[in-house]
């Protein structure tokens, strides 16, 4: 088989492929070659098994069912649909752990977040989510927040005093 | 003080750029593209660039440009182990690498 051809159908995965069996690229391979290079590519990928989600409240509330597509989903739309689908069992992050949550961010992912904007939505979203791994907290979805639960973060003293980027670099 | 830029031959005959020689001659604007061409290809830190140092920026310059977004610099220094293998990959986005660079090696003297 010529070599382009086997770029064609391999693509970058080729390299990877004659880089772990050890094959010296040539203009054409032998039919053993691509075998092992046929094999090398077919073989599955193993995939590390996922953690189960931890429950969002340690008194037992429901825990998110959400699949990670929904998730998306929910991230991108804006604030009054979030207030919508947000239900009291589905709320990630509480008050009492507000003062973790504005560690997390700043005033403008906030003021992004309520005017709904997508960049916003992401942008918060995602502070949110490496705020909750980094302290251990089990933040699944920060769109799952309650809109006045958003406010009030907005309103936080203490969250208003943090500068520009927040107290952590966790973007 | 002002600072003369200068083609250096050494006794070798090997032509030398210096770096804003060299970024001129591959029609880079930025020094940070440069520098992060320089980084990626292990030419930090050298003061003076030949020949062969240009002609590989200029590849990985010609193949980050053929699939944009897509291919990058982590990504080339992979493939420069095979280069056979990059060599065909770039016919396939309708690149004859060895005639660019040939052309470019021309070019630049």
């Amino acid at each position: 088989m010529q070599l382009d051809e086997l770029v064609a159908k391999y693509g970058d995965d080729l390299y990877v492929a004659l880089d772990k069996l050890n094959i010296e690229p040539a203009e054409s391979f032998s039919d053993e070659e691509v075998a092992r290079i046929d094999a090398e590519l077919a073989a599955p990928v193993k995939e590390e098994p996922k953690e189960a989600p931890a429950p969002t409240k340690k008194n037992g509330s429901k825990k998110s069912a959400l699949t990670a597509q929904q998730k998306q989903q929910k991230a991108g739309k804006n604030i009054t649909a979030v207030s919508q689908e947000a239900t009291k069992n589905t709320i990630a992050v509480r008050s009492k752990q507000g003062q973790q949550m504005a560690e997390a961010g700043n005033r403008a992912m906030v003021t992004g977040y309520l005017e709904g904007t997508a960049q916003g939505l992401a942008e918060f979203n995602q502070s949110i989510l490496a705020m909750g791994q980094h302290l251990g907290a089990t933040v699944e979805d920060a769109s799952l927040l309650e809109a006045e639960e958003i406010e009030a973060l907005d309103g936080n003293e203490d969250f208003l005093a943090l500068p520009s980027g927040g107290g952590f670099s966790l973007m | 003080m002002r600072t003369i830029d200068v083609e250096v031959v050494w006794a070798t005959g090997m032509k030398t750029f210096s770096k804003k020689a060299a970024r001129q001659a591959l029609g880079i604007k930025t020094r940070t593209t440069f520098n992060e061409d320089l980084k990626a290809l292990g030419l930090w830190g050298k003061a003076r660039l030949t020949i062969q140092d240009l002609t590989e920026i200029f590849k990985l310059k010609v193949y980050l440009s053929a699939r944009p977004g897509v291919n990058s610099r982590a990504s080339y220094t992979k493939k420069q182990k095979f280069p056979m293998v990059l060599e065909s990959e770039m016919r396939l986005y309708g690149i004859n690498i060895n005639q660019v660079v040939g052309d470019f090696r021309n070019a630049i003297g």
